[in-house]
Order: structure tokens, then sequence, then C-alpha cells
């Protein structure tokens, strides 16, 4: 018998057989990490927001849609996860600041790539693109999704996510040539 | 093909989703145009860098993260008939909602109309029946509403009255789970955090709450948080939860009433 494509899972999981998110688990848990990783770049967040994915992945199967791709709805809600983790992190982070008064401790994407144990050049010019053309660069190139997919998943036109992978490209030769 | 398209086509062309006549005239230029050349050769270097970075591995606690929460939605299911018949409408009306912004507004436009004029032919004593699902639909959003908004205030006495707001939810988002775990992680006031004990005890069958719990206990340092978490934990009685009352004895920063606590009770529960 053939094996089931991930779109045919995720309909099973939608329909009630919830072991079938366990195969899609095992398949793209790794790439979803990774994902995260390269933006927030601090071990234990990623986990969370990987298991958040998950989580959502589960809660929300009613609205997965038999027309989707799979793939695409996973990084759109990865993406949003991501969001929401960083607004909240900031929200804690501006609650401790007036209670406490004292400076931000809170890392922001760069500075985690500043600390990371796995220093590069390329880990740190990575760390200092702007978060949107980071996001595109690391969807396209490590991903492997196509920018049709990504204008999909961020909701805008496929030009601008060409243009962004450009220019994404660009800075990081400028900054590598700095280093 | 002038410098400015190729310039364009640069990102189709590194990902390989150029067309094979765009590809051919892409290449064609390139013979001719040196500028173009070293362009694209820069980009390529840097596209093939990084490609040289290797994928990093999680932690084996995802794998059982995710497994626990699978698990505990699947029992959550199975325990709630409403919840099943509950998916089949939600399941049926997604199949067949549009995605285009413009015929969702249509669509809800349409159905207000016919709701109108059904409202309107059939003015009847079960009309106020629909009145009241909604009106106490509209109390329990209210309700949290204010339980989020308090317990991101600033004065503990708020967060205290947020964590109590919360209790009065019956079916909790997941945003209000979110905000009552790390209430209960990282809140300075102890009571706040012992309140958010008893809050989260309500809402145990959610997905991730004996996790949540559990964890919770892992990091606590007051002693009388930690009692708290301990008398919940063994109500759930879940493998996770006795687990992590295990774990919990042997840790070092534990004082010794609170270690011998969690014995009495595990031997209590078996």
């Amino acid at each position: 018998m053939p094996e089931k494509t991930d779109h045919q899972m995720m309909l099973a999981v939608r329909d009630g057989d919830l072991d079938k998110l366990g195969h899609l688990f095992e398949k793209y848990h790794k790439q979803v990490y990774n994902f995260v990783l390269r933006q927030v770049e601090d071990p234990q967040s990623c986990e969370d927001i990987v298991q958040e994915v998950f989580f959502r992945m589960l809660k929300y199967r009613h609205t997965y849609r038999g027309d989707g791709k799979f793939k695409t709805w996973m990084y759109s809600i990865a993406h949003n996860a991501k969001i929401d983790h960083f607004k909240k992190a900031r929200h804690r982070q501006d609650l401790t600041g007036e209670i406490d008064g004292v400076a931000s401790t809170l890392p922001n994407p760069e500075e985690s790539f500043e600390r990371s144990s796995r220093h590069t050049n390329l880990h740190r010019a990575l760390g200092r693109l702007s978060d949107e053309k980071r996001e595109v660069l690391i969807m396209s190139r490590f991903q492997n999704l196509k920018y049709e997919e990504i204008a999909q998943i961020l909701d805008c036109p496929v030009g601008t996510i060409k243009a962004r992978v450009f220019r994404a490209l660009k800075d990081l030769k400028t900054l590598l040539d700095e280093q | 093909m002038n410098c400015q398209v190729l310039r364009d086509l640069i990102p189709d062309y590194l990902a390989a989703e150029l067309s094979r006549d765009t590809f051919d005239q892409f290449e064609a230029h390139l013979r001719v145009c040196e500028g173009c050349r070293v362009e694209l050769e820069q980009m390529e270097t840097v596209w093939k860098t990084l490609g040289d970075v290797p994928d990093e591995e999680p932690s084996p606690g995802l794998r059982s993260r995710f497994y626990a929460m699978l698990e505990s939605e699947k029992r959550r299911i199975t325990r709630t008939d409403k919840g099943s018949w509950l998916t089949r409408i939600e399941t049926w009306v997604a199949s067949w909602w549009p995605r285009r912004p413009v015929v969702q507004v249509a669509v809800a436009i349409a159905i207000f109309v016919v709701g109108l004029a059904g409202g309107r032919g059939l003015r009847t004593g079960f009309d106020r029946d629909g009145e009241l699902t909604q009106l106490r639909d509209e109390v329990q959003q209210m309700h949290e509403t204010v339980a989020l908004s308090l317990l991101s205030k600033e004065a503990s006495s708020d967060r205290l009255r947020g964590v109590n707001w919360s209790a009065r939810v019956t079916d909790p988002s997941e945003a209000l789970l979110a905000s009552l775990t790390n209430t209960l992680n990282s809140d300075p006031n102890v009571n706040v955090r012992i309140a958010a004990v008893e809050a989260l005890a309500l809402f145990r069958d959610e997905p991730g709450v004996v996790d949540a719990l559990a964890d919770a206990l892992a990091r606590e340092t007051s002693p009388m948080v930690q009692i708290g978490l301990i008398d919940l934990l063994i109500v759930i009685q879940e493998k996770q939860a006795l687990e992590a009352l295990r774990n919990l004895i042997e840790m070092q920063h534990v004082i010794p009433s609170v270690k011998e606590h969690a014995e009495h009770r595990l031997s209590g529960s078996l």
C-alpha cells in the first residue's frame, strides 16, 4: 500500500485519527526546530515554540482544509507561534522593567546569535539581518520552501519575497566582508 | 534580457526556480555581461555558504512532551461526547467556509440578513433561550478578558484578582492557560503563584496543563507553592505527575519537610 502523503495524514488528524499527528511530528519536528533555532537561537525557547506549533496543529486541526498544502499550513503556524513568543517575551520584559526599574535583560535575536556557543561569522552576520530578511532567507535556503509558498505563509506578493531574498543576500555579503 | 531583469531573477536562479526558456536567456546574458557575472558569483558564494550550516538536534524531552500532549488530548476527546460533535460541526463549517476575506464578509452579511428576517418572522419564546446562551457566552468572554488584563498588571493584588477571575471561566482559551502557566512559573509573589496552582487545578484536563504543573514543581523554590503543587499532582495521579513528585524527592534544593510531605502523599496514593 502506498505511503500516505502529509496532506492525507493531516486530513486523518482533522477527522479524529490523532495518532497520525505523531507521524507528522516525527517527520517535521526537527525541521521546525531548526527553522525556529536560526531565528531565536535559545534552544529551550525553541523547544517551547515547537511544542506550541504542534499543540496548535492539534487544537486547530478542524481548520485544516482539503485544498491546502500541509507544509505551508505548518510553517504559517510556526511563523505565528514565533511572533507570539517574541510578543509575550517583550510584554514580560516591559512589565519586569517597570516593576524592577532595571535595564532589560531579555535577549533579542541579534544578541542571542552573539552569545551562541556556535559563533561563526555566518551566524553573527545572519543575526544582524533584519527579522524580515532573515526569515525569508531561512525559509528559502534552509527549509527549501518555494517563493510562492513563502509568499502564502507570510501573506505578501511573491515579488516582495524575491526582492527580500536578494537584499538579504546582498546585506549578508556586506556583513561577511566586514568581518 | 537586460541587467536589471537578470538581477531580479537571481533569487529564482539560486533556488532553481527558473523555467527552461528564462534559464537559457539568463545564461546568454551572463556570457556577454561581466558585471552581472560578478554580481551572480558573489550571491552564489553566500548562497552556498548558507548551505554548509548543519541542522541541530532538539533534546529528547521535546518528543516526550509532544506525546504527553497528544495522549492528554486523546483522553480529553474520549471523555467528552460534546467535544466530538462540536468538532464534527467545526469540520463541516471549515469544509465550505470561503477563504477570501471579501467572500467571507459577503457570506457573513448573507447569514446576518437571513437571521434578521428569520428572527422577525419567529418572535417566539424560544428566541429568549438563544439570547440567554449568547449572553452566557459573552459573560464568559468578559471573565476571560478581565482575567487576562489583570494578570498583566503591576500590583500583585491585581494579579491575584486576575487569577480569581480566570477561575470563573469554564472553557479557557489557549492564551488564558498560557498566561496562568506563566504566572505560576514566574510571578514574584508567592500568594499569586499559589492561587495560580488552584486555578490550573480547575483546568487540569486541558492539554499541556499537567505537564506545566510538573515542570513548575521542578522549578519552584517556595515550600508553600511546592506543597500546593504536590497535593494537586497527587490528585491528578497521571504518570508524569507522579514522576515529577519522585524527581522532587531527589532534588538537593528542596527542604526536608517538603520531601517528607511528598513521600507521605506518594505512599498514601499507592
